[in-house]
């Protein structure tokens, strides 16, 4: 029962990066919808006064706020530009070279992920 | 030539994403990169002042409940629910939707006034 929710069965018989990016984006797609309530639910901590808001704001300043923030841009970076190679995909008829177009998102994820280090990490030195 | 609701969602989603990607790198330089740590209502405030900002944030709001959402039913749909479930989660979806766009734009309006 569970394994039909867990994309076992697809797992199975095609063990391919495809199937790795698709589930994937699936992953990144629930993890951000789940999200987008939370960062709702904390931006409507304005409505209780201001006081609220920069408790609510302050609460992610700490190491394990910053450590939600990055895995937070990770998710919306892959979610993103694989979401732009699908598109990609899709209007200029380049089905073909989809295998390719994944390898450029997984480099220009990683490059955009470890230039933003700096910025999430308040603690790491910017100047290296 | 009608164009059927499933065509008019998947192309939705598509025009979503690209309104999302754009507002998001935005939305990202200006919280991340342009402002200091830790972030204040006076920080937040001092943007939505402006009108346009207002309207690009409610506009970004939109576009990715709507993209979430769809993308929650195609999730769902990934499992061949029934008919019954399919409608019910159109309905259930439409409730979350709607709610969460209104309580979003609601959250905003207390920025916009002077500090």
């Amino acid at each position: 029962m569970l394994s039909k929710y867990l994309y076992i069965k697809e797992i199975s018989l095609n063990r391919s990066i495809n199937l790795f990016s698709f589930l994937l984006m699936r992953l990144t797609g629930i993890a951000l919808s789940v999200f987008l309530f939370l960062h709702i639910w904390t931006v409507g901590q304005v409505q209780k006064g201001n006081d609220s808001f920069n408790q609510a704001m302050s609460a992610y300043n700490n190491l394990a706020g910053w450590i939600m923030e990055y895995l937070l841009l990770l998710a919306v970076l892959y979610h993103m530009f694989n979401g732009l190679r699908l598109i990609a995909a899709d209007f200029y008829n380049l089905t073909e070279r989809q295998k390719g177009l994944l390898w450029i998102v997984v480099v220009i994820v990683a490059v955009i992920a470890s230039a933003s280090l700096f910025v999430f990490f308040p603690i790491l030195p910017r100047n290296i | 030539m009608k164009v059927s609701s499933q065509a008019f969602n998947w192309f939705m989603q598509r025009i979503t994403a690209l309104i999302i990607a754009a507002g998001l790198i935005v939305h990202f330089v200006v919280l991340h990169f342009l402002i200091e740590r830790p972030v204040t209502i006076h920080k937040v405030a001092e943007r939505l002042q402006s009108f346009g900002w207002v309207l690009f944030d409610s506009v970004l709001l939109i576009a990715v409940v709507y993209h979430a959402l769809y993308g929650c039913y195609n999730i769902i749909n990934d499992f061949k629910p029934s008919d019954r479930t399919k409608g019910f989660m159109v309905v259930f979806l439409w409730v979350i939707g709607l709610t969460a766009t209104i309580v979003g734009i609601a959250n905003l309006l207390p920025f916009t006034k002077p500090m």
